[in-house]
């Protein structure tokens, strides 16, 4: 769904910011003296379908990557009311929206979010729509009680969980120093029983790179069925761990095919966007929705492409603020008709060039300082995930295997499914 | 090409003719608003040809197959809840014109009012026995000065379907040169629960500026739920003559309406009486099929007595009762009122709206049986429709311009 198109304009070449001013932490204006801006909304390009919300940027853990920057603690109350009634406006006559709570650990204002979400469906509701909520959470507060509330609004769940006891609590200790691992595990096991598809998104580092297979069978014993293994900090990977990691994903690909073979319905991103690539053979034109129908609103209510993507030194980037105006010309430049064009990279000859549109652009932009170059070792991983994914389709697809061909050929005996990517 | 010849050809049709307006050329709406038809400007145009096709267009208008929906709404004061057979009648009355119509039931209570499970079941009976007749549903709103009242019953209203206005601005027995408070702990209780808890604020000459001043602080306390600014003439206990405010002076009434549309346009839904207006310009404000305009509104008083008005319920003109209504089969019913209706609406019989060009959009305004009411009073009550409706007619999009041989959207 589009509104009218407008030219791109003010920015410079290749999504590289020509100034980087520093990001201003706003103190003058008391919250409650603000006025939310109804007319702080696009009027032109994608109409806004998903809305991150930051509701803290406070976290009980440490992550070793984290790459959250810590301006303020939380969003005030009125702040996230404002975002709710914003977010309605905004995404105009689109009737089917989604808000994602994001932090920090989100579930830290877990009060807030039963105040909010039932705010939100019952308003949205007032005006022929329907929200759809969920949380990026670490599963350390995971209780009954948050549960039975999401039980009762229908809510979805994205865990973050790095892998086995041992990986999860070097790369994700508690605040205290502490390991977390025993806290998620039984936070994942309430999620997962309350909802058997949530994904465990697991960050890869060089140093856990070697535990991937170890970490499949951990979160497949916890009930996962739906896992990530993404990496993360892009330059600090050598040609060593790079070779660690196309090892363990080799030995992924014939867990994987032996799963199938069980009749286990198995999604691991990555591979699953390569087995797609496959088949679709024609890669999307942008990797993500940042900054077209998704927004984040950050924890001052500032406009963001997306959770990732509004740091200091990205100020460049901010589209608008509730309390404002809303940058149109910002949102052009992502708004281009098509993102992969602008790569820097020749994806001719790639073999992932049926699958990758560029890679993760918040990513990019802090591992290279442009939107559309990737870092090598980005590059690199997802080869691994092309050759990994051909090998698999091969494989499952000469065989016919039913749980395959109903994932990715249910419309058809030969035609391909259309899935979407999951970033 | 000349526009008054033009005119003076198509008179049989009634068109209204939209004035050059910057860089829009004069264009020509149906009646009713159904079509607008845009005009060849260039000298060279055949005019007969020109007038041939707009003859055509106006004609296959009027008589087109596809009608608008007709809203109805009831108003239903407090005293006149207790009346019997009340759900059967709100049944009848929201389903009697069959599926092309739409129903909104408005009841309005004082703030002492608590007795909130008899509203819930109300609207229980009332959706029962309408869904039965597999009508789209009806709409219950609520319309109060509300004090707050307990989360549990709020959650159990508005699970039953009932939807909120906070009433402000005029209140019943309130004297003409008094503002009732509105109660700020509860609309922000109803506006964080979730409720749309939109300000409707009864206009009148003493009370135009406190609106204006408070609009910002209500808009934080609703959630920017919005508001609307009817005439205090539209709410069922004013009456004319007994010591109810006065309405404002046309001029400034319109004033008002435009400086805070231009200032707060983000709330044009419920926005009364501008979204009525633009809907009635949007969709066309006439049912040609049935004869009515596409809005009707019934009063129903304490003696189960049923009246039918256009914009003011103390003018209502009797039409029927309760008890007849909830007895009568919907054939039946229709009939009794489509033939109440053509004689409420005999133009010939309105004089204040009888020669003017917007009569078949705005649906006329309603005349006093005596005296009551002065000429200028009169002039509010129209003046500020008019004025709206040629504004959105401007901003209506042209459906086919003649001579062209495909018609537009």
């Amino acid at each position: 769904m589009k509104n009218s198109t407008q030219s791109l304009a003010g920015t410079g070449e290749n999504g590289t910011a020509n100034q980087l001013p520093s990001k201003e932490v706003r103190t003058d204006v008391p919250f409650e003296r603000r006025r939310l801006n109804l007319g702080a909304v696009p009027d032109n390009g994608d109409f806004l379908t998903v809305m991150d919300m930051d509701l803290t940027v406070a976290c009980n853990l440490r992550c070793t990557y984290c790459f959250k920057e810590k301006w303020n603690e939380k969003m005030e109350d009125s702040v996230a009311f404002d975002a709710i009634v914003w977010f309605l406006y905004a995404s105009g006559p689109v009737k089917d929206l989604s808000v994602n709570f994001l932090g920090g650990e989100p579930l830290i204002r877990f009060p807030l979010i039963q105040r909010i979400v039932p705010f939100a469906r019952r308003r949205a509701w007032q005006m022929g729509k329907n929200i759809h909520f969920s949380a990026t959470t670490n599963g350390t507060l995971v209780t009954d009680k948050v549960v039975e509330f999401w039980r009762k609004w229908g809510m979805g769940f994205h865990t973050s969980i790095d892998g086995t006891p041992e990986v999860q609590d070097v790369n994700r200790p508690m605040a205290s120093g502490r390991g977390s691992s025993s806290m998620v595990e039984k936070g994942a096991k309430k999620i997962l029983s309350y909802r058997p598809e949530t994904a465990a998104r697991a960050t890869v580092t060089p140093e856990s790179v070697g535990k991937l297979v170890e970490s499949y069978h951990y979160f497949r014993g916890l009930g996962y069925t739906n896992i990530a293994f993404v990496p993360g900090a892009q330059s600090l990977w050598t040609n060593e761990s790079n070779t660690l990691y196309e090892e363990q994903f080799t030995q992924l690909g014939e867990i994987l095919i032996g799963e199938y073979r069980n009749g286990n319905d198995i999604n691991l991103t990555g591979i699953d966007y390569a087995i797609q690539g496959v088949n679709h053979k024609i890669r999307s034109d942008f990797a993500c929705g940042a900054g077209r129908g998704m927004l984040l609103v950050d924890i001052h209510g500032d406009i963001w492409p997306c959770h990732r993507w509004n740091k200091g030194k990205e100020s460049y980037w901010q589209i608008g603020s509730i309390y404002n105006q809303f940058n149109q010309m910002v949102r052009a430049e992502l708004e281009c008709s098509c993102r992969i064009g602008r790569l820097e990279e020749d994806c001719e000859h790639c073999i992932a060039n049926t699958f990758c549109s560029g890679g993760c652009p918040a990513e990019n932009l802090e591992e290279t300082g442009k939107v559309y170059k990737r870092q090598a070792n980005a590059c690199a991983h997802m080869r691994v995930w092309a050759g990994v994914g051909r090998r698999i389709h091969e494989v499952l697809y000469a065989e016919k295997n039913p749980t395959f061909m109903k994932r990715y050929y249910s419309n058809g005996q030969n035609q391909p499914k259309h899935t979407q990517h999951e970033h | 090409m000349n526009i008054d010849n033009l005119i003076s050809r198509l008179q049989k049709f009634e068109p209204v003719l939209l004035q050059a307006n910057g860089n829009t050329p004069a264009r020509i709406m149906e009646k009713s608003a159904r079509a607008v038809c845009g005009i060849p400007t260039n000298d060279e145009a055949d005019e007969d040809k020109i007038a041939a096709d707009l003859e055509n267009v106006l004609a296959e208008a009027w008589n087109s197959e596809s009608q608008t929906f007709t809203r109805l709404s009831v108003h239903l004061p407090q005293e006149a809840l207790g009346v019997t057979d009340l759900d059967r009648t709100l049944a009848n009355l929201a389903t009697f014109l069959g599926d092309q119509s739409t129903t909104q039931i408005r009841v309005y209570l004082d703030q002492a009012y608590n007795d909130w499970p008899a509203i819930r079941a109300l609207t229980k009976s009332l959706r029962e026995r309408a869904d039965a007749k597999k009508t789209a549903g009806v709409r219950l709103l609520v319309v109060a000065p509300f004090t707050s009242i307990p989360q549990a019953e709020m959650e159990a209203l508005f699970e039953s379907g009932v939807r909120i206005r906070f009433a402000a601005g005029w209140a019943k027995d309130c004297p003409s040169d008094r503002t009732p408070v509105i109660d700020t702990d509860a609309l922000q209780s109803f506006s964080k629960f979730g409720f749309r808890a939109a300000i409707e604020w009864y206009v009148h000459v003493n009370n135009m500026e406190a609106f204006e001043e408070q609009i910002p602080d209500l808009l934080v306390q609703n959630h920017f739920s919005g508001f609307s600014m009817p005439l205090v003439s539209e709410n069922p206990y004013w009456a004319p003559g007994t010591g109810c405010p006065s309405l404002p002076d046309a001029l400034d009434y319109c004033q008002l309406l435009a400086r805070i549309y231009k200032q707060y346009p983000y709330y044009d839904d419920v926005f009364s009486p501008l979204t009525g207006l633009a809907l009635l310009v949007k969709g066309g404000g006439w049912h040609s099929q049935m004869g009515i305009p596409v809005t009707a509104d019934f009063l129903v008083d304490a003696n189960g007595g049923i009246g039918l008005y256009r914009q003011t319920p103390a003018l209502a003109q009797p039409w029927n009762t309760v008890s007849n209504v909830a007895a009568a089969s919907a054939d039946d019913l229709r009939t009794v009122f489509l033939e109440f209706a053509k004689n409420a609406w005999n133009w010939e019989k309105l004089g204040y709206c009888h020669g003017c060009r917007w009569r078949h959009v705005c649906g006329g305004i309603d005349m006093p049986k005596n005296q009551c009411l002065l000429e200028k009073d009169l002039d509010v009550m129209c003046g500020h429709r008019k004025l709206f409706l040629e504004h959105f007619a401007s901003l209506r999009a042209t459906d086919w311009v003649a001579g062209e041989t495909k018609q537009k959207g």
